[in-house]
């Protein structure tokens, strides 16, 4: 059985430690919030998954098992589940509001070189089927193993690495035509 | 678990094409064959650079640190067991101090009609008469 570094900071919170909470919080929270930052697109409401899942670590450490998976899975999959009752919130809304979401981000005057860069493939990445975007997010950008991906995502090994292929090769038909320009920005 | 002689060009590709060229991101049963079978041959190379390149373009995506104030709203959130046990107590204590509180008045009740009026016998109507209606006692009469 793998060992799961976290195991004895969820067992330190759950016996009340302040200390082994920040330090989880540090350890995960960058990695949490930026995942929600990438599937939702919002960062009010990216901020606000990341509290929520912390929440959920607060309330339930004392119940953990550890080998049933690892924490940061685990976490993961919980801040991923609020991600998606959030977007299924979103198809109930109006346009209106979507719209809202999309003005709030800065346009591309008001963005350093490589902030446009940024905007560039984030952009990309929203333009990928909610699927293809959760498999590139948890794998490429949050560093799961494959079985880790297709465990959290219901769905076999072999389906998550055609859906990471199909991914990359719409990034690379969306980002290779003005590559030059991103590596050139990317050297400055 | 694959090892290179298992390991073959297409699988490679398929392999970069999900994963990238980063070895690290490669399944951990094919890692090895995988990373001897590329150094072994120039077409899987020359697919990895291309994995590559599409690999740091990718990196370049927006990446933020968390602000001090969301920090602060997670770390209010956690609810110190000790302080959980302190407010227990403090309630209990408080309830506790109710308590005694109510015993204490009802026993000075008792003793208000004691002194005052010498052994009552409350079951009898005649007493109320004898102890009148400004006399505050600490129950009702029911």
């Amino acid at each position: 059985m793998v060992s799961d570094p976290d195991t004895e900071l969820v067992e330190r919170i759950a016996a009340g430690d302040a200390m082994a909470a920040r330090t989880l919080m540090a350890r995960h929270l960058p990695s949490i919030l930026n995942m929600a930052r990438r599937m939702l697109q919002s960062p009010h409401e990216a901020e606000d998954v990341a509290q929520d899942a912390f929440c959920k670590v607060w309330v339930n450490a004392g119940k953990w098992k550890p080998g049933q998976a690892l924490f940061k899975t685990w976490l993961h999959r919980v801040a991923l589940n609020l991600c998606y009752d959030r977007l299924r919130l979103r198809q109930h809304a109006d346009l209106e509001a979507a719209a809202e979401v999309a003005a709030s981000a800065p346009g591309p005057a008001q963005m350093t070189l490589s902030g446009q860069v940024a905007a560039h493939v984030d952009e990309a990445l929203q333009t990928l089927p909610q699927r293809q975007k959760e498999a590139i997010v948890m794998v490429h950008y949050h560093g799961m193993s494959n079985i880790e991906a297709a465990e959290q995502m219901g769905l076999s090994v072999d389906a998550l690495e055609s859906l990471l292929a199909r991914a990359r090769r719409a990034l690379r038909a969306k980002l290779t035509p003005i590559a030059p320009a991103l590596i050139g920005a990317m050297d400055e | 678990m694959r090892t290179i002689e298992t390991m073959s060009l297409e699988r490679f590709k398929a392999l970069v094409e999900a994963y990238g060229a980063s070895e690290n991101a490669w399944p951990a049963s094919e890692r090895a064959a995988a990373l001897a079978f590329c150094n072994a041959n120039p077409q899987a190379r020359a697919l990895r650079e291309e994995a590559a390149s599409l690999d740091a373009i990718l990196a370049q995506a927006q990446t933020v640190r968390p602000s001090a104030a969301l920090e602060a709203r997670i770390m209010n959130g956690f609810k110190h067991p000790a302080a959980n046990v302190a407010t227990m107590r403090t309630t209990w204590m408080g309830a506790g101090a109710i308590a005694a509180c109510l015993v204490l008045s009802l026993m000075a009740g008792w003793a208000v009609l004691k002194t005052s009026h010498g052994q009552v016998d409350l079951s009898d109507p005649a007493a109320w008469d004898l102890i009148g209606e400004d006399l505050e006692f600490p129950t009702s009469k029911s």
